[in-house]
């Protein structure tokens, strides 16, 4: 696989990247969850010569089953790339630059490598200051919102597929608890869906976002934030409300502030992408004790 | 007798238990007692998988991560590949590889394993892998059989066995035995610990106890001696240099010969590294190590410097070894 793939990029990418003379070396990646179905993904780092950082990202999968995976992924990290295009924010996700198959039939995506290195704790500022930015850009773009949040958390209750009875316990949980009588409109905007430290590079001219595999998935501003904030702090939960930023809504014209309803409909957002693993986890104690490990 | 693909051998089974042909004495080892083994079996036959991911969860080294066989990214292979696992045990490297190639043999000293190893592939529904159980020393294969030839994690216990006193001559024997099995430009894989590895400060060697890999041959043997209860030292890994050393006194050219980093380890390959392309060590630490502690800091900092590089290169854990014949 690694040859032929080698050597497709010496052929494709020969001018843009000089290749013709050079020694290609590649540095393979994964999770720790990689080889178990769930995220099958498979990742190369390309490096030039004796370069210190790479220039091409290569994604494959162990078999040719998964190659769905690959497919996807290409497909929204291109809608990623499509929306921030000739902007400040074009840096800020990598480039597709093609998806194919091996010579064993397996699909490989190849992209432009991010560049910088991994944040330090002391940088959770400034990502979140430069997302932000990128946030209200994007919403620019569309000015969409979710009109009834209410309806929303319903919809996502419904996804979560879990026993009636329960489902039910936490609709009345919601109503009572959480619910409140105005109508809350939230802006509609793409969220990357796995915004965490690990997926974010740092450098002097920002920030670069990879493994974009979710994006466009969840599409309630402010996903992002939550999902990167309650990792960072996920000794503490607390605290994730308390370094959320005060001012996001804001530049979106918007005067909501991040509250009960939120936070709810984010932490079943969290449930419904693991719902897979959570499995017969997934009942109304397992959610609503999460829920309250927030406030 | 009734076995699958009988063409494959050249001679006969001392017998045929559960469709599986055995050529060698029946030898057990792994994690846990045979007993635990066999109960677990039991349970398979009895009230399916389910029950015995609950039961065995830990218990025995087996796993379901098909990321296991990561390493074979760096080797070209193709559709029509013949593969052989030697010492399979229950099955990590021979499921994920099955996936991907015409066929694969998988043999094991113990029965009992590839019994597991049977049960694993029918619930996977792969038909594609031969099992037996066999000594690498009496393998019952006709030469020039496989394009690639696994030795994951058991080059370093070839010292164990009955046909050798020392342990270094039944390692080259062994690599030797499979450059025979090889087709011509076929690839040898072995998966190792280095002798000189860092993390043997804070546990056990091959021989059960520490720090015998640091100590001259002659050493390690009477320490074995004295301390392991009468056991001779005849479990050897070497550095990267006494591996190529050992693999060309086996009749492999030493250009042919590739060492890759796998981290954590060459039974979890998360990460592979190239070990000449020094720059790609560099990147990995430097830019996608986390910050998490100080100690991590600390490594991050000193790891801007070549030499700190250069002397991680050397201590680490084990090595993937791709040898083309």
């Amino acid at each position: 696989m690694k040859h032929y793939i080698l050597k497709l990029i010496k052929e494709k990418f020969a001018d843009r990247y000089n290749l013709p003379d050079s020694t290609i070396s590649m540095l393979k990646l994964s999770t720790p969850n990689s080889g178990k179905r769930l995220y099958n993904k498979v990742v190369f780092l390309v490096f030039k010569n004796k370069d210190d950082s790479p220039f091409l990202c290569v994604k494959t999968v162990r078999k040719i089953d998964d190659s769905e995976t690959i497919y996807n992924g290409f497909n929204k990290l291109s809608l990623s790339h499509k929306l921030v295009k000739d902007s400040p924010f074009e840096e800020m996700f990598p480039e597709p630059l093609m998806v194919s198959k091996d010579d064993n039939g397996i699909a490989f995506s190849v992209e432009t490598a991010c560049r910088g290195v991994r944040p330090k704790a002391n940088q959770l500022e400034k990502i979140l200051s430069l997302y932000e930015k990128q946030q209200a850009f994007l919403f620019k773009k569309s000015f969409s919102y979710i009109n009834d949040l209410d309806q929303y958390v319903e919809n996502i209750i419904k996804k979560l597929n879990i026993v009636q009875s329960e489902e039910n316990k936490l609709r009345k949980y919601y109503r009572v608890n959480i619910k409140t009588d105005q109508c809350i409109k939230v802006p509609k905007i793409p969220q990357h869906g796995d915004l965490t430290l690990d997926n974010i590079f740092i450098d002097n001219s920002g920030i670069h976002i990879f493994d974009c595999e979710r994006f466009g998935f969840i599409d309630i501003a402010g996903f992002d934030f939550f999902h990167l904030l309650s990792r960072v702090f996920k000794n503490d939960l607390s605290k994730m409300a308390i370094n959320y930023p005060s001012n996001y809504f804001d530049e979106m014209g918007n005067k909501l502030q991040l509250n009960k309803q939120l936070i709810f409909a984010y932490w079943l957002h969290e449930l419904l992408i693991k719902k897979e693993i959570l499995q017969e986890k997934l009942n109304f104690s397992f959610i609503i004790n999460g829920y309250l490990s927030f406030s | 007798m009734k076995f699958v693909n009988k063409s494959l051998y050249i001679v006969k089974p001392m017998e045929v238990r559960e469709n599986i042909p055995i050529f060698s004495e029946d030898r057990y080892w792994g994690k846990s007692p045979e007993s635990v083994l066999k109960r677990g079996l039991r349970i398979i036959e009895k009230k399916g998988w389910e029950e015995f991911n609950k039961r065995f969860c830990g218990k025995l080294d087996f796993t379901d991560d098909e990321s296991r066989a990561d390493w074979r990214f760096n080797i070209p292979i193709t559709k029509d590949f013949v593969v052989l696992d030697a010492g399979a045990g229950m099955g990590r490297v021979t499921i994920p590889l099955a996936r991907v190639v015409k066929r694969m043999v998988a043999f094991d000293h113990s029965f009992s394993r590839m019994s597991f190893l049977q049960r694993r592939l029918v619930k996977e529904g792969i038909k594609n892998v031969d099992l037996c159980v066999a000594d690498i020393f009496e393998l019952p294969f006709k030469k020039e059989s496989f394009d690639l030839i696994v030795m994951n994690g058991v080059l370093e216990w070839m010292g164990k066995n009955k046909f050798f006193g020392n342990p270094r001559q039944a390692q080259i024997a062994s690599l030797k035995i499979c450059r025979k099995l090889l087709k011509r430009n076929g690839y040898l894989y072995v998966g190792i610990e280095n002798r000189w590895a860092l993390s043997y400060l804070r546990g056990l060697d091959h021989s059960g106890l520490r720090y015998t890999s640091y100590m001259p041959r002659w050493l390690a043997s009477i320490y074995c001696r004295i301390r392991g209860k009468g056991n001779k030292y005849d479990t050897l890994t070497y550095s990267k240099s006494g591996y190529i050393k050992l693999i060309e006194e086996s009749g492999f050219r030493k250009s042919n010969i590739n060492f890759y980093l796998p981290y954590p380890g060459y039974n979890i390959p998360r990460i592979i590294v190239p070990y000449e392309h020094f720059n790609l060590l560099k990147y990995l630490v430097v830019n996608l190590m986390a910050s998490k502690d100080l100690k991590t800091t600390l490594v991050k900092a000193l790891a801007k410097f070549n030499v700190f590089i250069r002397l991680y290169r050397l201590l680490f854990f084990s090595f993937n070894i791709i040898i083309k014949k």
